[in-house]
This record gives structure tokens, sequence and C-alpha cells, in this order.
């Protein structure tokens, strides 16, 4: 069970940065800086890496075939809850799956997906251990 | 070029996802449920216990079982996995006619289960139909498999921000959020739409494709089976009618699990007990995606290992692996629960397609005064089918409960009153559509769907002892889990029919108003 919600969660947090880093929807997003080239490149980089790793995670533990029907299955259920809940209140939405770094970080800036990709690759390591 | 392109595939996914929208719904909405087949089974017979006991366990029930009917030939299937929830004796009578008995694997008490249709009935219709020959029905699913997947490729096509729009989903304005919404449940599913399409083409690759088959094996019945026997393994044997003893069942069992290594055992059979020929099978539970069918045979009278059809050469192996993806069989409850809902996201695109289609022509055909006798029937179609096919199966989980249990057609009945549900409410609406009253349709057989889907709870609870609360308290998830989600459906319903109730009175008002004003100027 602990895979997958850390994959689940990883994905969530993965699209979160994909979502943001493109300007359609980081525009809607008040905290987010504007017409920040730099931090659009990192969260697209960071959020494909996140989406990457729990894909591996999940082959890695399930088996080729198994860990992609799980992966797709989670593209599935993180995509959709990202998409519906941010299209009703996207500010909430964004600030509630980034409060930690921004919390720490005093808004969203780089360090907010160094934090996500060091954090999950931390738990990731721990549970390999 | 690239404009023209785009426009005749956008052209071809909506007429191809119209035509074959009614059945493509019916064959993603019955498969989508199919995925708790078992567990459906489970509900709709009540009255079998919940057994949790091992294949050691189970064993003296089987050889008294076995002793007191002489058995030569029998298969026996253990209730170690969730499609088989009791202990199943397989035999032939002195007659040589098949019989198969449920037995309480504690005590080898016989079980007189209701008869039902069940959920194996709504999975199957899924691919077999109904009320046709089997060969028709594959065709007519083959067919409607290919524009799925016609549909699928077009609309990639047309879709040219697919990666920019993956996340739109913009509320509250029409038909924009109806392309949004039918947009998202695309894309989010995508993989799973093009996989649950390709493999089940390749399901019905033997019925649709023959002709190599035939080309090696010959046709008709006996090529085919000719085919079956050699490409599937299926291992029979003649009697010799010399006489040998065999070893005992225990030691067989014995022998056969230390030559599976570890692997749960799921079914086991002995043919032609002390005969010069008896064998001794042992198949495992299905547990990775391309374990399917792994079975280990041995003489029954020295234990000797035969064939051993673990994993198979890449050809069946790929078809193994691509029917395990189809049906989910390796899937943990989790995985299911996540293939019922990307099943439901695939239903619900194609529910969405339809609406599309509606909702784009609406504005259209009111300022006409109603639209065209194609519009209006073709509404009242997607009407009858969008409404009329789940309230059916509401019906269809109520008539499991309200038929009486000594009627003789008891299962026939379950599965009719399903079809003659979907019938009446599709004619229904069609009527009320082509009378230019399909606002009220929307909204009064969206009601009765929701009231059909929180009476299942009910009447559960009055004619079973499995109400919500008890089966809560006794944790049989499977009952707790069907009331909730007949809740929640009915919930869903009610919650649409208001919004739908006071849409259409906002927009008949607004058109009664618009009216006024043009009579008023007129008049001036």
């Amino acid at each position: 069970m602990m895979i997958e919600l850390l994959t689940l969660f990883m994905m969530l947090h993965g699209f979160t940065l994909l979502l943001l880093a493109m300007p359609k929807y980081n525009k809607q997003v008040l905290a987010f800086p504007k017409k920040n080239k730099k931090l659009e490149q990192v969260f697209k980089h960071t959020g494909a890496l996140l989406v990457f790793v729990s894909v591996a995670i999940s082959i890695f533990y399930k088996g080729i075939g198994v860990g992609i029907a799980w992966s797709c299955a989670l593209v599935t259920l993180a995509g959709t809850v990202l998409s519906v809940t941010f299209s009703m209140n996207s500010n909430k939405v964004a600030m509630v799956l980034v409060y930690l770094p921004t919390k720490l970080f005093g808004g969203i800036n780089v360090k907010t997906s160094a934090f996500l990709l060091t954090i999950y690759l931390m738990i990731t390591l721990l549970i390999l251990l | 070029m690239k404009s023209a392109l785009r426009q005749s595939m956008a052209w071809l996914h909506t007429w191809v996802g119209l035509l074959l929208s009614w059945i493509l719904f019916f064959i993603f909405l019955t498969g989508t449920l199919g995925y708790f087949d078992d567990e459906l089974d489970d509900w709709m017979t009540p009255e079998t216990p919940v057994f949790n006991v091992s294949v050691e366990e189970a064993m003296p029930v089987v050889k008294r079982f076995v002793d007191k009917n002489k058995l030569d030939n029998y298969s026996v299937r253990f209730p170690v996995e969730r499609s088989q929830p009791f202990l199943t004796i397989s035999y032939r009578d002195e007659n040589n006619k098949r019989q198969r008995v449920n037995l309480n694997p504690s005590t080898g008490e016989a079980l007189t289960l209701r008869a039902t249709a069940g959920g194996q009935t709504l999975y199957r219709m899924h691919y077999r139909l109904r009320y046709m020959p089997k060969m028709v029905a594959y065709y007519i699913v083959g067919v409607a498999t290919m524009f799925m997947f016609l549909a699928l490729i077009t609309g990639v096509v047309i879709h040219k921000k697919i990666f920019k729009e993956f996340f739109t989903f913009r509320k509250g304005k029409k038909p924009t959020a109806w392309l949004d919404g039918h947009n998202l449940m695309s894309v989010m599913s995508l993989p799973f739409h093009f996989m649950i399409t390709f493999t089940g083409f390749l399901l019905l690759l033997y019925s649709l494709m023959p002709l190599i088959m035939n080309a090696h094996y010959g046709a008709g019945k006996e090529g085919k089976d000719a085919f079956y026997k050699e490409y599937f393994n299926r291992t029979s044997v003649e009697k010799s009618g010399v006489y040998q003893s065999s070893l005992d069942i225990d030691k067989l069992l014995s022998i056969g699990q230390k030559a599976m290594d570890n692997k749960s055992v799921a079914w086991m059979s002995l043919s032609h007990l002390n005969d010069a020929n008896s064998q001794f099978e042992i198949g495992s539970v299905h547990q990775t995606l391309s374990d399917s069918r792994d079975k280990w045979v041995f003489d029954a009278n020295t234990g000797k290992l035969l064939d051993e059809q673990v994993g198979h050469e890449s050809s069946k192996s790929f078809y193994y692996v691509l029917r395990s993806l189809h049906e989910g069989l390796f899937a943990s409850t989790s995985l299911r629960w996540l293939y019922f809902l990307t099943g439901l996201f695939g239903t619900a695109m194609i529910a969405s397609g339809m609406v599309l289609w509606t909702v784009k022509r609406r504005s259209k055909s009111i300022k006409e005064g109603g639209g065209s006798f194609g519009y209006r029937f073709t509404e009242g179609l997607n009407l009858g089918c969008l409404l009329g096919l789940p309230s059916g199966i509401a019906v269809y989980l109520l008539a499991n409960r309200l038929l009486p249990l000594d009627f003789s057609a008891r299962a026939a009945a379950e599965a009719n009153s399903l079809f003659l549900t979907w019938g009446t409410i599709s004619l229904l609406a069609v009527v009320m559509a082509l009378l230019k009253k399909a606002d009220a349709a929307w909204f009064k057989l969206t009601y009765l769907a929701g009231v059909l889907f929180a009476s299942v709870p009910v009447v559960n609870a009055l004619t079973t002892n499995l109400g919500f609360f008890y089966a809560l308290i006794s944790k049989n998830w499977v009952f707790v889990f069907v009331d909730l989600i007949c809740t929640l459906v009915s919930i869903i319903c009610i919650t649409l029919a208001i919004y739908l109730q006071k849409l259409f009175s906002k927009e008949c008002q607004e058109s009664k108003a618009v009216q006024q004003r043009v009579l008023t100027r007129t008049q001036a």
C-alpha cells in the first residue's frame, strides 16, 4: 500500500508542476511569479521527472505489465482529480499541493520543485532500503 | 491541407462515434461492471456464506464426497480466489452426464443457490450481447470495436493541443464544458482506451479471422476443436481398461504442490482412477499477467511429472498478456477499482460524446421550433440509451431480490427485465423527443433512474438479512459497496435531474420572452 500511495502522490505532484509550468494555467494562480520562463522550465522538467520516477517505481515493484497498468490507471486518477479541482478553484488547489515548500521558502520558486524532488527521492530511498 | 485533414477527421469522428455510440455505450458499461462480476455473483446469491478455508482444510470434504459417490473422473475447484467462493466438484455420473455440485468446504453440506443470471451474464453481455446467435454478436461487437478504434485515432488527430489542454476543464459554459469533459475523459485514460479496444478485438481473433486456422486445421467444428486442443495444450487421455492402482489423492496433491514451487493451488483433477492411463492435473491461482492456466500433469499411478505448462511460447504468452490486461484477471482489489474507474471514464466519454452531439445542435433546433425529425429521433435514441440502460441495470438487481425463488425461468427473467426496462424507456424517450418534449424526458427519466437505484439498497434490506448496517458490522464488503454505489448513483441522478429541470425551465422562460418581444415588435 505504501508504494501505491507514494506513486499516486508523486504523480499528483508531478502533474501539478507540469500544470504550473504552462502559462495557460499558471496565470490563474496568484502566487505564481508572472512570465518567469526559467521557473516554468524548471517546473516542467521536475514534473516530468517525478512522473517518470513514479512510473519506474511501479514497474520496479510490480513488474512491467502490472506496473504499466498501474501507471495508466494512476495517470487517469491523478490527472482527473487535478483538472476538475483546478477548474473549481485554481488558487487553492495549487496552494494545497505546494503548501509546505511555499511556507518554507516564502513563495513559489525554484526551491519548490527542488524540495518536492528531494522529499520524494528520500522517501523512495527509505522504502527501497 | 492540415486544416482540411483535421476537418475531415472531425466529421469522421462525429459520425463514426454517433453511429456506434449506442452499442459502444452498452459494451463499455456492462464490461466495466464485469470487473466486479464475481462480486455481483456473490451479491445476487445472498444465501452463500463467506468461506475462509485452505486447500488442506477442504480436502477431507473432497475425499468424503468422492468416496461416497465412487467417482473415477472428477475435478475440484478450491475456494481460494474471488471467482470461486465455495468448493465445486465437477464429475460425470453413471449415465456419463456432466454434473457439478457446490459444497460448503468445511462441512461438505451441498449449497442450494438461487437461480440467477448473476454478474457473469452482465459481463458476458458485453461481447455476447443477447437474443442473437453467438457469431452474429461477435461480428457486431467486432465492427463496433473497429469503429471505436477509428473514433479514438480520429479523436487524437483532431485534438491538436492534446498536451497543452491536458488539464483543461471549463465548467459552466455549456457546449465547451461538455467538449472539455469529453476531451478530459478521453485524454486522461487514452492508454486504457487504446489497450481495451485493441485487446478486445484480439480476444475475438479466432472468430473474426478464422481463415488461417481453417487452412491448417480444416473448416468446421472439428478443425476448430483440433486447433484449440493443440494450441491450448488440452490434455485428455482415453481409459486403457487395464487395472493399475492409483496413488492416494492426498499424496498426489502433495507431489503437485512440491512441483508448483509454493504457488497456491486453485484446482485439481483426476481422470480414470485405478487405470493404467490415470492422470492427475493441478493448476495455480492467477496472479501475474502471463501465468494464465499454468498447470502440471502427473501420472496418477506413479506420481511422475508428465507435462509442465508454466509460461508459454512467445505468441501464446503475448495472447495471454493481452487477454489478462483486458480482463484484469491479475488485478489486486485496488487496481481492480482503478480498472473500474477507467472503464467508467470510457463509458462517460461515449455518453458525453452523445450529449455533445445534441448540445451542439440544440440552439439551432430551438430556433427552428424543435429541430428536424432526424435531430429529434437521434436525441430520443441518445436519451433512451443513456438513461434506459442504467435504469435497466437497477431493475436487473431489483429483479434478483423480488422474483420468487422457485420461479423456474428466474435467471432468464432477470436478464429480460433489464432489456424490457431499457426498451420501454427508449421507446418513451423517442416518442417524447418526436413530440418535442425531450426536455421533460431528460429530467423525468433521470429522476426515474435515481429512484430505481435508490430502491436497490432498500429492497435488499427488506428481502435479505444483509442490509447495509448488518453487512457493515459483519464486514461483508460486497454488500456494503453495492449499497453505497447504488446510493451514490441515485444521488448523482437526482441532483442532475433537479439541475436539468431548473436549466430547461430557465431556457423555456428565456425563449418565451424572446418570442414575446418579437411579437410585440411585429405588432408595433
